[in-house]
Parts: C-alpha cells; structure tokens; sequence
C-alpha cells in the first residue's frame, strides 16, 4: 500500500510540476511552486537523517584498529563543529575550522586529482585499440598545439588545433548530448506514466 | 473548492507570481516564439510512441540490443560477487533528487536495485555510497525492499547504505575509505560526478578493483572514461534498466532509438539543403 501511495504521489507530483512548465494557470503556478519548495524542506530533513546514518556507520565500526581510529576522528570533527556552529554561528571560531582545518584538506584532495589524472591518462594512452591510437594522436597534437611556441614551430598548428576544437569536439559533445537529451526525456516519461519507480 | 483556489491564488501572487492572461489563453505567453513549442511537439508525438512501443515489449515482441561492455562487465561482477561474498560497490554520486541531477541519480538507484536484487538473492552484502542525503533514504528503502523480497528481511540493514557528506571530495574520500575497507569485487559509478569521479574511480584502480560507470556531463565523462575499464558514455547511462533487469524499460529504449535516427536525417538533410543554399 505504501508502494502505491509513493508511486501515485510521485506521479501526480511529477504532472503538476510538468503542467506548470507548459501552462499558466494560478492555482497550477502555486502548487507547482509549493512542490518545488518541499523538496528543499524534504532535503534539509533528509540532512539529518545522512547525519544519523554516519553516526550508525561509524558507531559500530568493525575493522582495523586504524579504520576506528579514522571513525573516531570523524565522529569527533563532526560533534565539535556541530556544536561550535549551534553555539556560535557564524563566529571567527567556525570560520577557523573552515579556514585551516577543512579548506586545507580540500585543497589536499584537489591537489592529488592531477595524480590520478596522469595515471587515468597513461592507462588510457596504453596502445591496445584502435580508439586508444586516435585518443593519443589527438592528445599529443592538442598538446603540442597549445604551447606558446607552437605558431613558430608551424603556422598550421594553430589551425590544427581551432579545427579539432571547432570540428570533431564539438561534434562528439553534440552527438552526446543530443543523446543524454533523449535519454532524459524517456526516463522522465518512464517516472512520469509509473513504467519506472526506482524510488519504491 | 473555490476557497481552495483563493488560497492558492492568493499564494501564488504572494510568491511574486501572477497570472498574466495572454492571447494563448492558458497557456504560458512565451509558448509560440520559445522552445517551448518543441518540447511539447516532442513529447506529444514521443508520449505515444512510447507507449505503443512499451506495450509492443510486453507483450513479447523481441527489441534488439546492441552490447553495452559495461552492463556485460556489471552482471559478471555481480555473479562472482555473489560467489565469492564480496558486495559490489555501486557509487551512486552526488546529484541531489529535486535537481537536474534527479534522472542520473535515478539511474544510480536503478543499478543499485539490481545488485542489491542479486546480493539479496544470494544473501551477500551490498555496499551503496552517496554523496547526497535526497537519495540516501530511496537507495536503503531499494535494499529493504531487496532484502524482503528475497526472505532475508532481518538482514537489512540501513549501514549498507553510506552517506558522506554532500561535499564531492568528501564524499569521495568517504566512499574510498568504505571500498578500502570492504573491498569489494568492482565498483559501478553512476550518478552525478564531477571530478571527484576520477578521484573515486582511480583510488579504487590503485587497489586493483573493477571498475566502470559514467556520467552525462561530457566534462565529467571525459574523466571517467579514461580512468574506468567499461565506460558509459551519453545516454547509455539511461539505458541501465532495459540491460540488466527491466524489460519495461524497453519500449523507452526503442523510442529513444527511433528519436535518435530522426534527428540523425534531420542534421544530414539540413547540412545537404544548406549547402545547396535551398536553406539558410
């Protein structure tokens, strides 16, 4: 019963909100907007339950003595600044924790993508398929075309890489995305008639 | 009734929105200059295309697929995960329900509800991470329903499901601690990523695991197809269902496909009639 229930709601939801986008119609216009508010009030809620869920997760660790440690270091961050942001909002002590504490280890895990990008990128490169051949070519050419001093290697490269750019990337990009459009609208159909309801 | 409407009219125009009456009566004024008209040209002839041809797949009628190597990859993950007890990872990313990012997520759940199916048939753990708490409640009510469906009820459990944090490289960091932990036999990215994307699918390479996925931004699936082993790249990513354990999904698929080689002529006879100049 309660599948039905979700599955109904989904479906009228997803109508009002549809005939909002195509139609003016006051009564359409304020349920449409009074949905779309509700799902930021639903995402607040669901916050708090994501937060339980790390605390379910990291309460009842069982696994090395170093995965407990980490659990009990971020369960730790996670009540101090709970309690340093319920106290004091917007306070210099928050904006200290962001500041040299969070901001840093961010800027740790950015740093370390152009490592993963040159390991991704040398298994990529790897000569094992004809579309891995045309992957390299068209990297090196990019490449080599995008240093300063590539015009006065040739004046044709310049060319070459407005071309790859204008031609065949912008091609591919439209191709994927004339794609991921229709797959949009055919799994939004399927949410929308109750074909599809991953949700229940 | 009528006091209902007051209400709600009295809401809308509180909320800065007026009914402004147009020479298009109810419908919106913008409808005969904007897109707007394509988008319902379009979902007017694809509604009913795409009801015909979901009642075609039901009732048996044999819809040709072309292999996908990653949903392929994914139902042999799950087999041997199901073997040897090793959970595979689905990442199901950081897109929030609500947002644009609704149907990916959706579509991450549509993988998760498969290998947890399979892992609940099998009674072997499934391991979901997000990265956004909207899908953290859907994702454990599809393992619940998995669990009950296979008569292990008593073995759901709502920490299968992992939520770290709505930060994507928290997020990512959290779900590379839950797969370096687990250890689980591949790892399925599918969802909204961005380059937390690559950091998840290149740490779960450094421990010599499975990987595949994508994503619909081409940005993002730039990055992920060079660092997974199974890509899916633009709208294969919706095409998970009617692969792995859908057949509804199917009629969608084909009108999809039909789209899709309409819009192929159109870009070749609208490239041939600009170049004879009959169009400009």
């Amino acid at each position: 019963m309660a599948r039905i229930l979700a599955i109904v709601a989904a479906v009228v939801c997803g109508l009002l909100v549809l005939a909002d986008f195509f139609l003016v119609v006051p009564v359409i216009d304020a349920l449409g907007a009074a949905l779309i508010e509700g799902v930021l009030i639903l995402a607040a809620f669901a916050l708090i339950l994501g937060v339980v869920n790390l605390l379910g997760v990291h309460t009842r660790m069982n696994g090395s003595p170093s995965a407990r440690r980490y659990s009990a270091i971020l369960l730790v961050a996670l009540v101090v600044t709970l309690i340093v942001g319920l106290l004091h909002p917007a306070s210099e002590q928050l904006t200290w924790i962001f500041d040299y504490l969070y901001f840093p280890l961010q800027a740790t895990m950015g740093a370390l993508l152009a490592f993963f990008l040159v390991s991704a990128a040398y298994r990529a490169f790897k000569l094992r398929s004809a579309s891995a051949v045309i992957l390299l070519v068209t990297s090196l050419v990019v490449l080599i075309t995008q240093l300063p001093f590539s015009a006065a290697l040739s004046p044709l490269l310049p060319a070459v890489r407005e071309w790859i750019f204008a031609i065949p990337v912008t091609a591919g990009v439209r191709g994927i995305l004339l794609g991921v459009a229709l797959g949009t609208t055919a799994t939004a159909l399927r949410v929308l008639l109750a074909v599809d309801h991953p949700y229940a | 009734m009528q006091a209902l409407i007051a209400e709600l009219a009295s809401f809308c125009s509180s909320d800065g929105l007026e009914w402004v009456p147009s020479a298009y009566g109810w419908f919106s004024s913008a409808l005969p200059t904007s897109a707007d008209v394509a988008a319902l040209a379009i979902l007017l002839i694809f509604v009913p295309l795409f009801v015909a041809l979901s009642l075609r797949a039901k009732g048996g009628r044999r819809i040709a697929l072309r292999p996908i190597p990653a949903y392929s990859r994914l139902r042999a993950l799950v087999s041997q995960g199901a073997e040897s007890g090793q959970p595979v990872h689905v990442a199901m990313g950081i897109g929030r329900l609500g947002t644009d990012a609704t149907l990916e997520s959706l579509m991450g759940l549509t993988i998760f509800d498969y290998v947890a199916r399979r892992a609940s048939a099998a009674n072997q753990p499934a391991l979901g991470t997000v990265g956004d708490a909207t899908i953290l409640p859907a994702a454990q009510a599809v393992l619940q329903q998995a669990r009950d469906e296979a008569g292990h009820g008593e073995r759901y459990s709502g920490r299968e499901v992992q939520f770290y944090g709505p930060e994507p490289l928290a997020y990512a960091a959290g779900a590379y601690a839950a797969v370096a932990r687990q250890r689980p036999r591949g790892t399925a990215l599918l969802g909204r990523f961005g380059a937390e994307g690559l950091w998840l699918a290149e740490s779960a390479a450094g421990l010599g695991m499975a990987r595949l996925g994508g994503a619909t931004d081409p940005s993002s699936a730039a990055l992920l197809t060079v660092s997974v082993d199974s890509p899916l790249i633009g709208e294969e990513v919706f095409a998970a269902g009617a692969y792995l354990h859908r057949p509804s999904h199917l009629g969608s698929l084909a009108t999809q496909d039909i789209f899709r080689v309409v819009a192929i002529l159109s870009i070749v006879l609208g490239v041939v009639l600009t170049s004879l100049g009959y169009w400009r």
